[in-house]
C-alpha cells in the first residue's frame, strides 16, 4: 500500500486524473465516515472532505509521503473538522439534516428507529469525549489506522494514543451504560 | 457496562456511503481544481535543507537564525492584530446596531438538500445585513446575500432561498447565547485577525465618510483580508477579502459596515415568504406535536397502569388523521429509559399495517373487508418482539388469526447471464426524478442505497402485490448473486445504488428490461405450489 500511495502522490505531482480519482476512490468512505462521526452531520462532513482534497491537491508540491497516505489524510480531515466546529459555534442556525443517510434496506418502522435511535445515542456520547479521545477512537475505527500510525500524524507517542483509545472507550461504556444491548 | 466489543462494532457500523450525486459533484469539483493547477506552471520550492547545503554546522546556525526572524516576525504580527481584534470587540459592545452592504462571491447557505449545486463564484451577489437588539435585550438579524435570505426574529431561524423556493425554520441559536464580537454577521471580519501566525501589514490612513480610518492588511495562508478601521472609535468600517487562486490575489467579498443607523421599517417588520418547500429542524416541527403530547399522555397513563408483560394496543384518544410522519415509533419519557417500551402508532388502515411488517413478501392474502379495517391505535411494544410477532398480537387483539394454504402461483425464476457487473453506485433506477414528482414507475423509492439483487427482487415483488390478494407476481433468485447484506467499505454485495418503484402492470416490461440491461437477469415463468397465510376470523 505505501509504495502504491508514493506511486500515486508521484503521479499527482504530474497533475494526473487517473492518481486523484484512484486516491480519492481509496480514501473517500473512510474520511467521509471519519468527517462525519466528527461533525454529526452530513452536509459539514461533505465540505470537510472537499476541503481536504482541494488543499491536498494545492498543496502537493510541496508535499513528501513520509507515511501512511490515508494516516496524513485522516488527520487533515480531523484538523479541518476541528476548525469546523470552532467556526460553527459562531454561526447561525442549527442544522436540518435533509440527506437521506443510508435508507432502511426495507427494514419495519419499528427496527428502523431502533437503529437510528442507538445511533444517535452513539454520536451524541462521542460528542461529549474530549477532543483527543474521540479522534483516536474514530481514526482507529473508523479508518483503521493502527496506533502507531495514529501517533505518528499526531506526533505523540504511541503509548499516548493506546491511553486516549482506552480512556475513551471507557467514557464511552460509561455514558452507554445499559442503552444499547450487549 | 455496554461490552468494549459491541461498542467498537457500533463505532464502525457508523459509517455510511457518500451520496452518489455529492460524491460525483465532489470528485467533478476536484478534478476541476486539478486542471486548473495543471494550467498553472508549478514552481519548484526547494526545502530550508536544501538552500542551506549539506554541513552540518552551517545548517544548524542558519537554522537557528530563520526560526529566530521568524518568531520575531510572526511574533510581532500577532500582538498586533490581536490587540486591533481586542480593541474592536471592546468598541462593539456599545454598538446597538451593524448595517453591513456590499458584494461577495461566495454563497453558502447554511442549509441544503442533496443535489444542490455550489452557486457560481464568477459572480458578484449584493449584501445587505442588519443586526440589531431591540428595547428588551432580544436580538435580530436580516441577512441576505444573493439570493438566500437569513431571518432570526429572537426565536426562529429562517433561511430563504430564493432561487429555490425553498424555507428552513429552526430554532434560533442565539437565543441567551451572545458571544464575543456581540454580532453574528462579523464573525468572519473578526476571525481574520484573531487567529495565530496572521501576517500584517499596515495599510496607511484614509479618510471614509468624513472618519479617519487606518488600514491594516492581514494574510493567511491563501486568504487576504484589507481592514479599514475607524482610528476613533476602533470600529471596523471596510473589509475586502480576497483569495489567492493561480498565484494572484482574486477579490470575493467587499464589505461596508456602518453602526447605530436607523434600521428601515421594511426590515423590521420582515416576515419570510411563503415558500413551495418548507422545512422545520424536528424540534420545532409543528407535524411532531400532536404526536408528543399523545406519547406524554401514555407515559402518565403508565405511571398508574402496570406495563405490559409482551404489547399493548391502546385505541388512540384523538383522530389525527393520516399522519404519515408518525409511521416513526416514539419512546415514553420516564419509561422508556429503564424497561425499553416502544410505542409504534398504527394510523392507517390493517392492511397497510400488514403489508409493511409481513414477510415474506407477496404471500400475504387479506380480504378486502379485513384490510380495509382503519386502525387508530398505539402499539406499546419491545424491540425483543419481532414484526410477525407484532401481526400475531395486533390480529388476534382484532379477533383475526393467520392462516396457512398451499397454492399454484405464478412465479418469475431470475437467472444471471454471468457478465460483469457494474459497479453499484452507477446503477440507477431507469426513470430519472430529479424534482422529487410523486413515484411513477420505474423511478427511485430510495436513493443512496446500496441494494442485492434479493432486495431488488423483493422490491418487485412488494409493489406487485399491493393488492394483498396473494396474486401477484413472485420471484425466485436463482441467480446466484450474493444477497448478504453490503457492509462498508466496498459493499461487495450491492448492485445497485437505487431501489426503483415497480407499481402497476405497466412496470412489469420495464422492470424485466432493467433487470437485463443492468446486471444480466432473465427470468422465465413457472407454476409453483407456494405458501399463502391467510387473515381470517378467529375460529
Amino acid at each position: 500500500m505505501m509504495l502504491e500511495d508514493r506511486y500515486l502522490v508521484w503521479q499527482l505531482k504530474r497533475s494526473s486524473e487517473w492518481a486523484l480519482r484512484r486516491i480519492y476512490n481509496r480514501y473517500e468512505t473512510d474520511l467521509f465516515a471519519l468527517a462525519r462521526s466528527l461533525l454529526g452531520r452530513t452536509g459539514p462532513a461533505e465540505d470537510v472532505l472537499q476541503d481536504v482534497f482541494v488543499k491536498f491537491i494545492e498543496s502537493i508540491d510541496r508535499f513528501e509521503l513520509t507515511g501512511s497516505l490515508k494516516g496524513y489524510l485522516a488527520q487533515c480531515v480531523v484538523n479541518r473538522a476541528r476548525d469546523y466546529l470552532r467556526r460553527d459555534r459562531c454561526r447561525a442556525g442549527e442544522p436540518l439534516e435533509t440527506a437521506q443517510g443510508t435508507p432502511s434496506r426495507q427494514h419495519s418502522p419499528l427496527d428502523a428507529a431502533i437503529v437510528n435511535e442507538r445511533r444517535e445515542r452513539l454520536i451524541a456520547a462521542l460528542a461529549e469525549l474530549p477532543d483527543e479521545q474521540r479522534e483516536v477512537v474514530l481514526l482507529h475505527l473508523q479508518t483503521g489506522l493502527k496506533f502507531r500510525e495514529i501517533a505518528d500524524v499526531q506526533r505523540v507517542s504511541a503509548k499516548t494514543t493506546e491511553s486516549r483509545y482506552r480512556y475513551g472507550i471507557e467514557r464511552l461504556r460509561f455514558l452507554l451504560n445499559g442503552q444499547v444491548e450487549p | 457496562m455496554t461490552p468494549t466489543k459491541k461498542i467498537e462494532e457500533m463505532i464502525m457500523n457508523l459509517r455510511e456511503p457518500v451520496d452518489v450525486r455529492t460524491r460525483d459533484r465532489i470528485l467533478g469539483n476536484l478534478l476541476n481544481v486539478l486542471r486548473r493547477r495543471k494550467t498553472t506552471p508549478t514552481v519548484s520550492q526547494r526545502t530550508i535543507g536544501g538552500i542551506l547545503g549539506g554541513n552540518p554546522i552551517t545548517r544548524v546556525a542558519a537554522a537557528a537564525l530563520v526560526a529566530m526572524v521568524l518568531f520575531a516576525y510572526l511574533g510581532m504580527s500577532i500582538v498586533y492584530s490581536q490587540s486591533v481584534y481586542a480593541n474592536m470587540v471592546k468598541a462593539l459592545q456599545d454598538v446597538n446596531a451593524v448595517h453591513i452592504s456590499g458584494w461577495t462571491t461566495r454563497i453558502c447557505p447554511t442549509h441544503s438538500v442533496a443535489g444542490d449545486e455550489p452557486y457560481d463564484t464568477s459572480q458578484r451577489y449584493e449584501i445587505e445585513i442588519w443586526e440589531w437588539f431591540i428595547s428588551d435585550g432580544g436580538y435580530r438579524r436580516f441577512d441576505r446575500q444573493g439570493p438566500i435570505t437569513l431571518w432570526d426574529d429572537g426565536e426562529r431561524l429562517h433561511e430563504h432561498h430564493a432561487d429555490k423556493d425553498r424555507l428552513f425554520i429552526s430554532t434560533t441559536s442565539c437565543r441567551a447565547r451572545p458571544y464575543a464580537a456581540k454580532f453574528r454577521s462579523m464573525t468572519e471580519d473578526l476571525d481574520s485577525l484573531k487567529e495565530r501566525g496572521i501576517k500584517t501589514t499596515d495599510m496607511g490612513l484614509r479618510t471614509m465618510d468624513g472618519h479617519q480610518a487606518k488600514g491594516i492588511k492581514t494574510e493567511r495562508g491563501d486568504r487576504r483580508y484589507d481592514i479599514w478601521i475607524d482610528s476613533r472609535t476602533n470600529l471596523l468600517l471596510e473589509n475586502d477579502a480576497y483569495t489567492l487562486m493561480d498565484g494572484q490575489w482574486r477579490q470575493d467579498m467587499h464589505r461596508v459596515i456602518r453602526y447605530d443607523q436607523a434600521i428601515p421599517t421594511d426590515i423590521v417588520a420582515y416576515v419570510p415568504p411563503s415558500a413551495k418547500s418548507v422545512h422545520y429542524s424536528s424540534d420545532i416541527d409543528p407535524r411532531f406535536e400532536q404526536w408528543n403530547q399523545r406519547l406524554r399522555r401514555i407515559a402518565a397513563y403508565y405511571r398508574d397502569h402496570p406495563l405490559p408483560d409482551a404489547m399493548e394496543l391502546l385505541p388512540c384518544d384523538y383522530d389525527g388523521g393520516p399522519l404519515a410522519w408518525c409511521y416513526a415509533p416514539g419512546r415514553l419519557p420516564g419509561i422508556t429509559e429503564k424497561t425499553g417500551q416502544w410505542v409504534m402508532p398504527l394510523r392507517y388502515t390493517l392492511g397497510g399495517f400488514l403489508q409493511t411488517e409481513f414477510k415474506p413478501v407477496g404471500t400475504l392474502r387479506v380480504p378486502a373487508e379485513i384490510a380495509a379495517i382503519q386502525l387508530n391505535h398505539d402499539l406499546i411494544t419491545k424491540n425483543e418482539h419481532s414484526g410477525q410477532a407484532r401481526i400475531e398480537f395486533v390480529l388476534g387483539e382484532l379477533g383475526f388469526e393467520l392462516g396457512e394454504t398451499v397454492e399454484p402461483r405464478k412465479v418469475w425464476v431470475a437467472h444471471y447471464d454471468g457478465r460483469p457487473l457494474k459497479p453499484w453506485r452507477q446503477v440507477k433506477a431507469p426513470v430519472p426524478n430529479p424534482n422529487n414528482e410523486p413515484l411513477r414507475p420505474g423511478m427511485a423509492s430510495s436513493t443512496a442505497c446500496p441494494s442485492t439483487i434479493g432486495d431488488l427482487l423483493n422490491g418487485f415483488v412488494f409493489y406487485q402485490n399491493q393488492s394483498l390478494a396473494a396474486d401477484g407476481i413472485l420471484t425466485i433468485d436463482e441467480t446466484g448473486l450474493s444477497s448478504d447484506s453490503p457492509t462498508s467499505p466496498d459493499y461487495r454485495s450491492a448492485v445497485a445504488g437505487e431501489h426503483p418503484y415497480w407499481g402497476g402492470e405497466e412496470s412489469i416490461e420495464m422492470a424485466r428490461t432493467w433487470f437485463l440491461e443492468q446486471f444480466g437477469v432473465t427470468f422465465t415463468e413457472e407454476t409453483r405450489p407456494m405458501t399463502i397465510h391467510v387473515v381470517r376470523r378467529r375460529q
